[in-house]
């Protein structure tokens, strides 16, 4: 009965901390996941407004994120004997609106009754999956895997963009040792909505698929390693969906060639550039069968330098061609720098900026652009432009050619050109 | 209650060892992970080098009591005790356990950074005989999670379960070695943690290395079993009962053996050696001494002899 006095023994400091401490053999279960929430508001009254430039595909996120989002993912590795293993992985996604106590994933509307503010909240299942190691004798230190999973997404941390990411349900094999590289194979799924027999009739779902090609881990100079990616999206239908005359059946390519480059300035730079066609234009690998014809090139440049022992800075440039023959494309450039300065083992100060700028193809639409600059108070578990958990006190300035801000918040009124915010956020992964 | 006792045992150390190179530096328990020592490698050589040995044999060390709870970080730099230990020579802090109290569980985190101590830990019973000895296998490098840094982890369990007893680990030692001393230590890249957490690819980057240095900053964390969550290696010393190495037990005599039962072995043991059956009548002597006739072996031996 000792034990069960001392159920709130976690609550000591010492254990609390000792437990967060120690996933030793005893807690097999890898428990992981990401964070983000806070509060904040708009100069002038009303809710934290998060900018970004209409038509951009992403934002600079530094005191510049509205939601609470958070994905917690539990795995183990639940069997294993000498080299070969199986893994099982799970994720769960949540996102809500950052309004209230109280906020519900699904919907339960009761007649008008409740506050819409209370279920402003989502739920998704982004990750279920199992990997085997080492199973296939032939092909040493490579693994099998099928299920929902994040697959080999490419991104940038200070703008939350993907530009390389096919994940979804899919199974696949990957790191096979090719000597000169690591090769992967996937397959995997994507569904872009509703198909509606000309016009009319019941809609039936458009599954996609993606077989993905990967060779990884090439080692072309000192320090810097390139990967060769290719993708092939098309969709999968029906005998119906097939006869259907008036049903746009685009199919897409995309080619990614990624360098990365090691001892550089006391950091890293990523140098990401990719070629895709019609149906693959404007995603990061998925297909979109009711794309118009056309071809897109993209450049993603970024990386993570040490400038001093005081000062981390990381920096990303894109600049985004899609060309639709329907004229409905856009270029999209991105400029952004978020340098911090630490001044202890716990507290830094950052400094974020960053610019995007859409031209639609089309003529005679205007071409439009948002700056935005934050400056943030951040403490942090450890000095590295990595460490987290961390909380940060920030200010936030946007300006935009007016009117086409794409607004995220009531708080800024139609026909301003600027705004700025103020709040609290917290960051955590682990 | 707890922080307080936290707090008076790390006063407690800090009086103790004195302020000069501050051993123990006591921090809240919810505090991020200590800064691992960023020294030269070269230079902490060089000093290790030079350092006189403290001491002319293990039981001499300067042992530092720590109280039960006690969370800390243990300094050991330059101004760190040498002592030559069979495994080469090393600064170390040398500490002794409580004594009662309930087992307990030690961990240990030596942190690291540009280069981090690979630490050796010996654990002595109460007569200041080496009963464990950990090394490279014992540590192992564990990532950064939540608010604690790279560092090399061991979890020591302690057993207090009979409290009297000679053979409980009393001292604990903490030092490194020559052999880890070559060694190094591949960290996880920040940028990889983060990737990994996220579930994005990895930047193809190479880890950074940690070289094994002679100086570092090791964090102890002693934890009531009751806390713990599990044991990594259990310790029960032995119970004795006198009769190691050939000893014999003082032994409680039994009941007096009847007459009759005398009696009738002695017949038996007769009959057996008429029959020449040497083995039987041995057999019979030894089963009359169990029940508590200490005679009947002498009666064989005289029954030998005669022949």
């Amino acid at each position: 009965m000792k034990h069960t006095a001392h159920p709130l023994f976690v609550l000591k400091p010492a254990c609390l901390l000792a437990a967060l401490l120690v996933g030793g053999p005893a807690l097999a279960v890898d428990f992981h996941g990401y964070l983000r929430s806070g509060v904040g508001a708009t100069a002038g009254g009303g809710d934290q407004a998060c900018f970004q430039a209409a038509g951009a595909p992403a934002k600079y996120r530094l005191g510049n994120e509205c939601e609470t989002y958070a994905e917690i993912g539990l795995g183990q590795e639940v069997w294993s004997e000498g080299n070969r293993s199986f893994y099982v992985d799970s994720m769960i996604a949540y996102r809500s609106d950052q309004g209230n106590d109280w906020e519900a994933t699904g919907t339960d509307t009761n007649g008008g009754e409740n506050n819409p503010f209370d279920e402003a909240g989502t739920t998704s299942i982004r990750q279920f999956n199992v990997v085997g190691k080492n199973l296939i004798p032939s092909l040493p230190g490579a693994a099998i895997w099928a299920g929902k999973r994040y697959y080999k997404r490419h991104d940038v941390h200070i703008n939350d963009y993907y530009y390389w990411d096919v994940s979804g349900p899919g199974a696949g094999i990957e790191d096979i040792d090719l000597g000169f590289a690591k090769a992967s194979v996937a397959w995997i799924r994507n569904t872009d909505g509703d198909w509606v027999y000309q016009g009319s009739g019941t809609g039936t779902n458009l599954a996609n698929d993606t077989l993905d090609f990967r060779l990884a881990e090439i080692d072309v100079n000192p320090g810097g390693k390139l990967e060769i990616g290719y993708d092939y999206g098309k969709a999968n239908l029906t005998d119906e969906q097939e006869r259907d005359p008036g049903y746009q059946d685009q199919k897409g390519h995309l080619v990614t060639l990624e360098h990365t480059q090691s001892d550089w300035f006391g950091g890293y730079n990523k140098l990401a550039l990719q070629y895709g066609t019609d149906g693959i234009i404007g995603s990061s690998g998925r297909n979109n069968t009711g794309n118009s014809d056309g071809k897109m090139f993209r450049l993603v440049n970024q990386g993570v330098v040490g400038l001093t022992d005081n000062i981390e800075m990381m920096y990303v440039q894109i600049y985004e061609d899609r060309d639709f023959d329907n004229d409905s494309g856009q270029t999209w450039a991105s400029f952004g720098v978020r340098p911090v300065y630490k001044w202890s083992d716990v507290m830094s100060t950052a400094l974020e900026f960053g610019y995007d700028r859409v031209d639609p193809q089309a003529d005679g639409e205007r071409s439009r652009d948002l700056k935005k600059l934050t400056l943030a108070q951040q403490w942090s578990a450890g000095n590295s432009f990595w460490a987290r958990p961390q909380i940060r006190v920030f200010a936030t300035y946007a300006k935009w050619d007016g009117g086409r801000y794409q607004a995220a918040s009531e708080s800024i009124d139609a026909g301003d050109d600027d705004g700025i915010t103020f709040g609290v956020q917290a960051e955590a992964w682990w | 209650m707890h922080r307080l006792s936290f707090l008076t045992a790390g006063l407690l150390i800090l009086a103790l060892t004195g302020c000069g190179s501050e051993p123990l530096r006591r921090v809240d328990a919810l505090t991020t992970s200590p800064k691992p020592l960023e020294r030269p490698i070269e230079q902490a050589r060089s000093a290790l080098a030079a350092a006189p040995t403290c001491c002319s044999g293990i039981d001499q060390l300067p042992y530092q009591p720590l109280e039960a709870g006690f969370t800390g970080d243990v300094l050991i730099d330059t101004q760190a005790p040498a002592y030559s230990f069979e495994t080469g020579k090393s600064f170390f802090r040398a500490f002794s356990l409580p004594a009662g109290g309930p087992s307990f569980e030690i961990r240990l985190y030596s942190q690291a950074g540009s280069s981090v101590l690979a630490p050796n830990a010996m654990l002595l019973d109460s007569r200041m005989r080496p009963t464990r000895l950990l090394d490279g296998d014992d540590f192992t490098y564990v990532p950064p999670t939540g608010l604690k840094g790279d560092s090399l982890d061991a979890r020591i369990r302690i057993d207090r379960s009979q409290p009297e007893h000679p053979g409980n680990e009393r001292y604990l030692i903490l030092y490194t070695s020559d052999a880890q001393m070559a060694g190094q230590t591949v960290l996880q890249h920040p940028a990889k943690a983060y990737a990994k957490a996220a579930g994005n690819e990895p930047p193809s980057i190479p880890d950074p290395v940690a070289p094994h240095s002679p100086v570092g900053v090791i964090r102890l964390v002693m934890i009531p079993d009751r806390d713990a969550n599990a044991p990594a290696k259990g310790y029960v010393p032995g119970y004795s009962i006198g009769q190691e190495m050939g000893n014999e037990l003082p032994g409680t005599p039994g009941p007096a053996v009847l007459p009759e039962t005398s009696a009738y072995y002695r017949q038996a043991i007769d009959a057996a050696l008429t029959q020449k059956d040497l083995e039987r009548a041995l057999r019979l002597a030894e089963e009359a001494t169990r029940v508590g006739d200490s005679g009947a072996k002498k009666y064989l031996l005289e029954r030998i002899e005669i022949r």
